[in-house]
Parts: C-alpha cells; structure tokens; sequence
C-alpha cells in the first residue's frame, strides 16, 4: 500500500515538472553569460555587415526569430521602473532597431534567460531522511516525501545566493514500536502517515542546506490501535540537496 | 489663443535648436581605452572619432547631473562596450574641465566614480551621474 502511494506522488511530482520546463521557453529575454562574437544582420537574418563585434558578458537581448541554426538577436536596455510588456515595446520605434546574429550554439552554451524579478515561485521535492522528535527526544529514519511549494528569494543572482520558503504535504512512513505506542505493539510496525511541513531551504550555487518544522499524522484507525505518541507532535529535519525548480513571478 | 500656441511653439523650437550638446569621448585617457570619460567637450559636430558620442547634459539638482546619449550618435562598438550590459561604468572620477562646469553653472566638477544604471529613453540613453 505504502509502495503504491509513493509511486503515485512520484509521478505527480514528474507531471509537474514538465509543466514548469514549458512556462520557461516562453521566456526570450536573454543575457550573454560569457563574451560572444557577432555580426550585424537584417531582421531575416541576412549578414549585411562582416565585421566581427564582440558582445561583453551582462549584455542583454531579445531573441526576435531562430532559423535552424541561427538566432537573430537585438540588444536591449531594461530601464529599472519600466515593465516588460508588449505594450511598453510598442512604444519604441522599430525602424532603429539593429539586430545581429548568432548561433544556436552560442545562444544555449553563452547566454542565458534574464529574470524578471527576484521572486520566484518554486515547486519541488524535499526529502526528509531523518526527523527528531520531542516529548520524549527521539530520532527516527522515518522517511517523507512529497509536494513542496513556497517562494524564492533571489539574494545575489550573480553567486546564485537564494532562500526559499516553503510549505509541504506528503506521505510519510512511520515505524512504531513499543515505545511509542505504550506497549500496544511488540514488534516494530511500518505505519503510513500524513505529513504536513514549513521549511526554509538556503541555496549558495548548487549546495543547499534546509531545515524543515513538520507534524505527522496516522490515520484515526491506527491512532487508536497504536496509541502512536508523537501524533501530531512537532518534529525538526534537516536536509542538503533538494531537487526544487522554479518560475519567475513577472512572466 | 492661436498667437499663444504659435509663440509656444516658437519658445520650444528656440530651446530645442539652442540646446548644448557636447561631445563625449568614452574611455579613460591617455589612450581612451577602459570605462570613463576621455574628455567632455562642448561641440556640436558629429561625432569623427569611433568612442565620440553626443549628449546633452542637464543639472538635475547639487548633487545629480543627467547625460543623454543620443543614439544616433553611438557606433555599434561603442554600443556594445559601454550600454548594453544597462550599467554604465566610471572606473575612477572624472573631473569636469572648468569651462564646462561654467557652462553647466556647477560649483563642484567631479563624477564620482561608480556603477549607473542606464535608461533608454526612445532616441537616447540616460544616465544620472553622482557629482
């Protein structure tokens, strides 16, 4: 039965990210990572200019069309207080434009897309391999996974410097033995539990340190065979390496 | 009502024709290479230099001072190197020649050195300096 569960918020967990990998093609807003070289073309794509030029790194840029293996690029200035919209593009004036071309290539290994704000939204899975529990102190391997959801925010996009808060339900599994249960148990007893956590997750490039806060609850059935004493009781886990993927809030 | 439009229109196009524009060279003197102002001249002419752009300068109050870049004025190059990445970069202060500062009626002629952000603004670049 526990098997079957986990199988299932598996998939669920699966289904959801490839929903959030779609939301993030749309993005064409695009900073080059690294310097690249390019060269001045139509809005077709069509080189009307060889000289080779240099874009530095931070320059950003919109990706107006892709051709097979070319992009055509024009750069843009963000103002800071100016949202991004079609309605504030339609503004500017078009026939100014200069746009410039590069490779597929050089647009997936050189640029990246540029967020639009420092909050994102995340959607993940935290596992919690280890929980400490109160009242009496113990500590368990009782294993929980499930649907963590909360916001991230971006502290230093450059050092990729963020703290995520979230909230979480799952399933967890629970042992039980006659310590826990008063004696209404000899033998250990693996109980499914549902688990509902908040946590704050701290992520400096690709480490990440979490601590979470949660409660644990057997079904009413096995409550009242077991007498589980830590039912609904607080208990602290931390965790390092998360798999947690986001979506910009301004998109 | 009409005589008050026309002498509007007239004041407008007085200012705007009488607007200084300066010519600025990018890049840090001797050489004009790195990220400053390799000089700031009171000039008009199109630009004949790669790293010459034209600006107009305004005072915004004792502290803040306005360049706009006028984009027809910027090559590609210069583009590139000194506004796309939207931060325009002082690598140390720029002192204001003293004709200049006479001109813009300012008392101190330093740009402070520092990162500003940069605006577009339709035709030009804005950039708000620390004086």
């Amino acid at each position: 039965m526990l098997h079957k569960w986990l199988v299932l918020l598996l998939f669920f967990l699966i289904a959801t990210k490839g929903f959030n990998q779609t939301t993030n093609d749309k993005n064409r807003l695009y900073e080059f990572l690294v310097e690249c070289p390019i060269y001045k073309c139509n809005i077709i794509g069509k080189i009307i200019d060889t000289t080779l030029l240099i874009a530095p790194p931070k320059s950003k840029f919109m990706l107006v069309d892709m051709k097979q293996d070319q992009c055509i690029i024009r750069f843009t200035v963000l103002n800071k207080k100016k949202s991004i919209s079609n309605k504030s593009f339609s503004l500017e004036d078009y026939t100014t434009y200069t746009y410039y071309s590069i490779t597929k290539a050089q647009l997936d290994f050189k640029a990246s897309t540029v967020k639009k704000s420092d909050i994102d939204l995340v959607v993940g899975t935290v596992i919690t391999p280890i929980k400490l529990r109160y009242n009496p102190f113990d500590f368990s391997k009782d294993i929980s996974i499930g649907t963590t959801f909360g916001v991230k925010y971006t502290l230093n996009q450059e050092k990729q410097a963020a703290v995520d808060c979230l909230i979480g339900v799952g399933i967890s599994s629970v042992s039980v033995d006659s310590f826990a249960t008063h004696g209404r148990t000899i033998k250990n007893v693996d109980l499914l539990a549902f688990t509902s956590s908040i946590g704050i997750v701290l992520e400096l490039g690709n480490a990440q340190v979490g601590v979470f806060l949660g409660f644990d609850f057997i079904s009413n059935e096995n409550k009242i065979k077991y007498d589980w004493i830590y039912q609904g009781k607080p208990w602290v886990s931390f965790g390092i390496g998360f798999s947690m993927f986001s979506f910009n809030l301004k998109k | 009502m009409k005589t008050t439009l026309s002498i509007l229109i007239v004041l407008s196009a007085w200012i705007f024709v009488n607007e200084i524009q300066y010519k600025v060279s990018l890049g840090k003197s001797p050489d004009c290479s790195g990220f400053n102002f390799c000089s700031l001249t009171k000039d008009n002419s199109l630009p004949k230099k790669e790293n010459e752009v034209l600006a107009f300068i305004n005072v915004n109050d004792e502290k803040h001072i306005e360049f706009s870049f006028i984009k027809r004025s910027i090559s590609d190059q210069i583009f590139l190197k000194y506004f796309s990445t939207g931060t325009f970069i002082l690598d140390e202060d720029f002192i204001i020649s003293p004709e200049i500062s006479e001109a813009l009626k300012i008392d101190r002629n330093k740009l402070k050195l520092g990162k500003y952000q940069i605006s577009d603004s339709y035709d030009k670049y804005v950039v708000v300096f620390t004086y």
